[in-house]
């Protein structure tokens, strides 16, 4: 058994014209996340995505101790064939061994990016469910949901520019359906995170900043 | 046909005067020179252990274990390959590592680096096309609190049986003490 996103249809050529290889984008999202996090004396991060000389630069200076753990999680989770998506207990002990992380580990901010357009409603409530432990009341999760009928067959590597805008890198040119989770699907999947902004961009992604409330 | 009357064929002059170079000899020459040197454990050398030293040194091969080279450049070539932890005041790595990696200064991870593990150092530089999956801890940390234990994974040193000595002045192997995390899964 696969992981679903390996296990979703055939991907299809990008209709014309296709995907350009990258290009510049304004991020309000990111931004406001940001302007919540900077100044800090010290700021812990978990990044699902790759690894990024920008990125890791733009962070350090934002603070004067970063910590941030760098996941590639899409990647991770491509390489596994051994997983049984109709056994519940396999999503903790997956996410177990992805993230072993100590119980005192609290991030402050969480960098999504698009992954969670790659994750069936199980896969996405198993990951949320797993990282709980890791907030606090104030932790924020940085997420983009496409709005399109149709997303890059991989998700698309984001460099942070600057503080508003952010390089999107697509590693292929073929399409695959995308789930178009409504926020409604996403409270549902995150029940402790609550809403702190959302904006739509012209590129049909909605990029959504949560906030942890603390597990009831 | 050859003229017997012929004469020789000329013969380039020798300045008897000019002397010869000295020969190279590295055991003639003193502890300071030595310690100047890099260090190299070669692609074909692999070591189980603990890696201790007073110099600074490049390794292409495969270690093991442990490597500590307080106030020395660790550099990890393009063939190198690293299961272990790491402790050296400036770290470069082109090749593959795995493991805990605390630099005194600065950590450089080339654009042909790979590394699955933990880095820590007051300055950490990612290059384009590297591939990293792990903690990084950089910057001022005022806490007394080891920055590793502040909230990253444990430790994935690599199990270690036997000891071999790299060959070169100034770094001592020994046997390795740290354990191998187990996955619960088979590898992918």
């Amino acid at each position: 058994m696969r992981w679903s996103l390996l296990r979703n249809p055939e991907p299809r050529p990008a209709p014309e014209p296709t995907l350009p290889e990258a290009e510049i984008h304004s991020s309000v999202g990111f931004n406001i996340a940001y302007n919540q996090i900077r100044g800090q004396r010290k700021l812990s991060v978990l990044d699902l995505g790759s690894a990024y000389a920008s990125n890791l630069k733009f962070l350090s200076q934002c603070v004067r101790f970063l910590h941030i753990e760098i996941e590639d999680l899409y990647d991770t989770l491509s390489s596994f064939d051994f997983f049984d998506p109709r056994e519940p207990r396999s999503y903790d002990a997956v996410y177990r061994y992805l993230f072993p992380y100590g119980e005192e580990t609290r991030f402050d901010l969480i960098l999504g990016w698009d992954l969670f357009n790659y994750l069936e409603e199980l896969e996405l409530a198993g990951l949320i469910k797993h990282l709980d432990r890791f907030c606090y009341p104030g932790t924020l999760l940085f997420s983009m949901i496409s709005t399109n009928r149709y997303i890059p067959e991989r998700p698309i590597r984001f460099r942070i520019v600057d503080s508003e805008r952010l390089r999107y890198e697509y590693l292929s040119s073929l399409l695959r359906p995308s789930p178009r989770y409504h926020r409604a699907d996403l409270n549902r999947m995150m029940p402790h995170f609550q809403l702190f902004s959302s904006f739509r961009l012209r590129n049909g992604f909605k990029e959504y900043v949560f906030s942890f409330q603390g597990r009831s | 046909m050859w003229k017997k009357d012929s004469p020789e064929p000329a013969i380039p002059a020798v300045n008897p005067i000019q002397p010869e170079p000295a020969p190279r000899n590295p055991i003639q020459r003193g502890p300071v020179d030595r310690l100047k040197e890099r260090a190299i454990i070669g692609a074909a050398i692999v070591i189980h252990g603990e890696v201790s030293g007073g110099q600074d040194l490049l390794v292409n091969g495969r270690i093991e274990g442990k490597l500590s080279l307080a106030n020395q450049s660790l550099t990890v070539g393009r063939e190198g390959r690293i299961k272990a932890d790491m402790f050296a005041k400036l770290i470069s790595i082109e090749g593959d590592v795995e493991g805990t990696i605390q630099g005194e200064e600065k950590i450089v991870l080339r654009g042909t680096g790979s590394v699955r593990g933990n880095l820590i150092a007051p300055q950490v530089v990612l290059e384009e096309g590297c591939r990293f999956k792990g903690s990084i801890d950089m910057g001022d940390n005022d806490d007394d609190q080891e920055p590793a234990a502040a909230g990253g994974r444990e430790s994935q040193g690599a199990d270690s049986t036997a000891a071999a000595a790299p060959g070169s002045p100034g770094v001592v192997a020994e046997p390795a003490r740290s354990a191998q995390a187990t996955s619960p899964f088979p590898k992918a």
